[in-house]
């Protein structure tokens, strides 16, 4: 997932020379990406598909080439969205004057027999291509050796060594991508249906005095432990329970930080400017907003740091190997497990994450399902209703009621991530060839730092590009809405509200805005689940953030400490309607609004990566509808429930 | 595919064989087999050759997942995991 990202989608640049990257997924393409293109790349969809496009910019004597990084593919007779974008890639490529300059070959020497079956489909294209030979030190070191010279006679076109996008491999790879018009041949392509096939990569191989490499030492020891059913098993969940703890203790407090850091600036905002509307205008709508996006920033940076790790050594797969038959279960694969377990910090980077997965169709499963995960965000909401549900001293047997509660409230949203997962795996599924489920194993290796870096950097560059617009804009229209109208001194009088105390001030201005008017219009619908209009302005300001929520609800129960309402809320009656006199938190209110808080899809951000990952806006707004839908209504079970059990 | 009726695929494609030759599946570790075919002739199979069970290649059984599916085999160098389902696809004969 070593990947550049950046602003414009898949846009083709016309008279610069181009070329195309091909090779199988583990061959090291996208490290002779990196190399190739150091971080001068962008990234966007391919049309039509849930595919990613990376292309980025290369110099070559002084001019620049386009280098476009395509999907692994194993053959070019695609089962998967993925390879089909190779094949028509290769295909369009080949006509004259609007395709592709040269085709670089990425093949692994420890897997060359395999390899040689791509290049003779690549061969049988009318491009000029060149072969790059990566691991050639891995090959070394696993007691195997081939000929390169030999190799490239047998072969018929130019094949060029690389380590690891190693400086003086690149360099020569670089000369010879200037001079493609010398680029050799094959005088016959080679067969490509698999009964001729495997007899001419036979006699490449023993023209090449290829000795095929034992199986990597080291790679078995540590896989006789981390992959043993006991011991493995232990060391991955350990290895989980760490990833996960992580996030909460490293990246919780750079959030704090920021959090801290955004609020100052407000403050500062709020002082230095005089009009009240324009202070809060940039304090509570601009720099909120701006706060509210880079506040994601640490969870991104470290969850792709980790992801990058797992996945440059090699754990991933192993990760995935112990975990594919539960996800099987779901309809899903076992790469899908860290995509669904990172969306336990944040739906964001679970979300992106599922570039990992081969199958389209897997990824947006996993996507629907991702957001239901208990994200970090929904703690603020929970910790706050759960309190006003069981005071923190009741204990059920010997565990704390609280504890037991918000535990089940994580469980009640795995479950429904799954069950959700293997619902859209059937719907999307249904059309096209089933996947058959295949993963390579790599030996385990030391992961570059530069791949690493360029990973988290690439991932924390594309949220900020792509997602800081609607982050933005709906942060400034949900201020605008619990702002306006603006209550004046004479609208203040005639209230009874004293203009001095700013938190009666808000408490009013709040109570009168267009968001108060929309959560009293949106009354018939959320009634039926007992939330009073101020619970729907709350659940409405939540739509940006979910933890916003918690302040919201603060300043509608004109609360002393917006930030702990508690005891303001506690005591918040209906003002109208059948309940009227009721207090408003009730426990089967509560538990309404919890249960509500597990499925709904509170957070523009997310929408706008799921928006980013798959092209197109179809998926975030069904996203979007389903679990609004299945919130209301789980919603109301979890009311009657409550009610039945009281 | 019901449970049923892949089994019954599976029998009869094996039968058709005659002694000898199991399923990949059905390898036992530790023990080196010559891939020989494939169950069926589709889209999966060819797959499973891209990969590099190509018949004529030596194909061995690493380890199971603790689950018993899916199952690692170590082909041509490289391990390579699949799951029972595309494993039982692979005939292979017993050296």
């Amino acid at each position: 997932m070593s990947h550049h990202h950046g602003p414009t989608p898949g846009s083709i640049a016309t008279a610069l020379p181009r070329f195309a990257l091909v090779g199988s997924p583990n061959a090291g393409k996208t490290t002779l990406f990196n190399s190739l293109t150091g971080l001068r790349a962008k990234t966007g969809n391919y049309p039509g598909v849930t595919v990613a496009r990376y292309e980025g910019r290369h110099v070559l004597d002084g001019r620049d080439v386009v280098v476009e990084d395509l999907p692994g593919a194993y053959s070019l007779e695609a089962i998967s969205p993925d390879e089909q974008v190779v094949a028509e890639a290769l295909a369009t490529g080949a006509v004259a004057d609007s395709g592709l300059d040269g085709v670089l070959v990425v093949l692994d020497a420890t897997n060359l027999r395999r390899s040689l079956g791509l290049l003779a489909q690549v061969q049988n294209l009318d491009l000029p291509s060149l072969v790059v030979l990566t691991f050639t030190d891995e090959l070394s070191r696993r007691g195997g050796s081939v000929d390169v010279d030999a190799l490239a006679r047998a072969v018929g076109t130019r094949i060029l060594p690389v380590v690891a996008g190693e400086r003086r491999g690149v360099a020569a790879l670089s000369e010879a991508m200037a001079d493609v018009a010398t680029w050799p041949r094959p005088i016959v392509a080679p067969p490509t249906n698999p009964d001729e096939v495997a007899a001419w990569a036979t006699s490449v191989l023993e023209s090449a005095r290829f000795r095929a490499p034992g199986s990597d030492p080291r790679t078995r020891r540590i896989d006789a432990v981390l992959l043993h059913p006991v011991w493995g098993s232990l060391v991955f969940f350990a290895a989980m329970f760490t990833f996960f703890q992580l996030i909460f203790t490293v990246a919780a407090p750079v959030q704090g930080w920021i959090e801290s850091l955004f609020g100052w600036l407000g403050g500062l905002a709020r002082a230095g400017i005089r009009t009240d509307w324009l202070a809060s205008l940039v304090a509570d709508g601009l720099i909120a907003g701006v706060g509210g996006v880079l506040v994601f920033l640490p969870q991104i940076a470290l969850l792709f740091l980790l992801v990058s790790l797992l996945e440059g050594t090699g754990y991933l797969s192993r990760a995935a190997f112990l975990m594919d038959r539960v996800m099987s279960m779901a309809g899903l694969e076992g790469r899908a497990f860290v995509a669904l377990l990172s969306s336990l910090a944040c739906a964001i980077p679970g979300i992106m994450a599922t570039r990992t997965l081969p199958s389209a169709k897997d990824r947006i499963a996993t996507m629907m399902g991702a957001p239901l995960m208990t994200c970090s965000a929904r703690l603020p909401v929970y910790v706050l209703l759960i309190g006003m549900l069981v005071p923190s001293d009741v204990r059920w047997g010997p565990v704390g009621a609280q504890g037991v509660i918000m535990f089940a409230l994580y469980l009640l949203g795995a479950l429904s991530a799954m069950v959700s997962a293997w619902f859209f795996k059937r719907i999307v599924g249904r059309s096209g060839v089933a996947l058959p489920f295949y993963m390579e194993m790599p030996p385990y290796r030391v992961p570059r730092g530069r791949t690493i870096a360029v990973a988290v950097w690439d991932a924390c560059r594309a949220f900020l590009r792509k997602v800081t617009g609607i982050i933005l804009v709906a942060t400034l229209a949900l201020w605008a809405l619990l702002n306006f109208p603006i209550q004046g001194p004479d609208e203040l009088a005639a209230a009874g509200v004293d203009p001095g105390d700013s938190v009666a001030v808000a408490a009013h201005t709040l109570d009168n805005s267009w968001a108060a008017d929309v959560g009293r219009a949106v009354g018939p619908v959320f009634e039926p689940l007992g939330f009073d209009w101020r619970v729907n302005v709350g659940v409405l300001s939540s739509l940006a953030a979910r933890e916003v929520f918690v302040s919201t609800m603060g300043q509608v129960a004109a609360a002393e400490d917006p930030e702990d309402p508690t005891a303001a809320l506690a005591h918040m009656t209906h003002t109208d309607g059948e309940r009227a006199g009721g207090p408003v938190f009730d426990p089967p209110t509560i538990a309404a609004l919890l249960v509500f808080f597990v499925y709904a899809l509170q957070c523009v951000s997310t929408l706008g990566v799921m928006r980013r990952e798959t092209g197109t806006w179809r998926w975030p707004a069904i996203a979007f509808a389903y679990m609004g839908a299945l919130a209301w209504v789980m919603a109301l079970l979890a009311r009657l429930a409550t009610e039945a059990l009281l | 595919m019901t449970p049923i009726t892949r089994r019954l695929q599976e029998r009869r494609c094996a039968r058709v064989d005659g002694d000898g030759v199991c399923t990949l599946a059905e390898l036992g570790k530790a023990c080196p087999a010559r891939i020989v075919g494939f169950t069926c002739d589709d889209v999966v199979a060819r797959r499973l050759f891209d990969l590099g069970f190509a018949p004529g290649e030596t194909a061995e059984l690493v380890r199971r997942a603790p689950l018993q599916d899916p199952l690692m085999f170590s082909i041509g160098g490289t391990e390579i995991v699949l799951r029972r389902a595309e494993a039982s696809r692979i005939l292979v004969e017993q050296s």
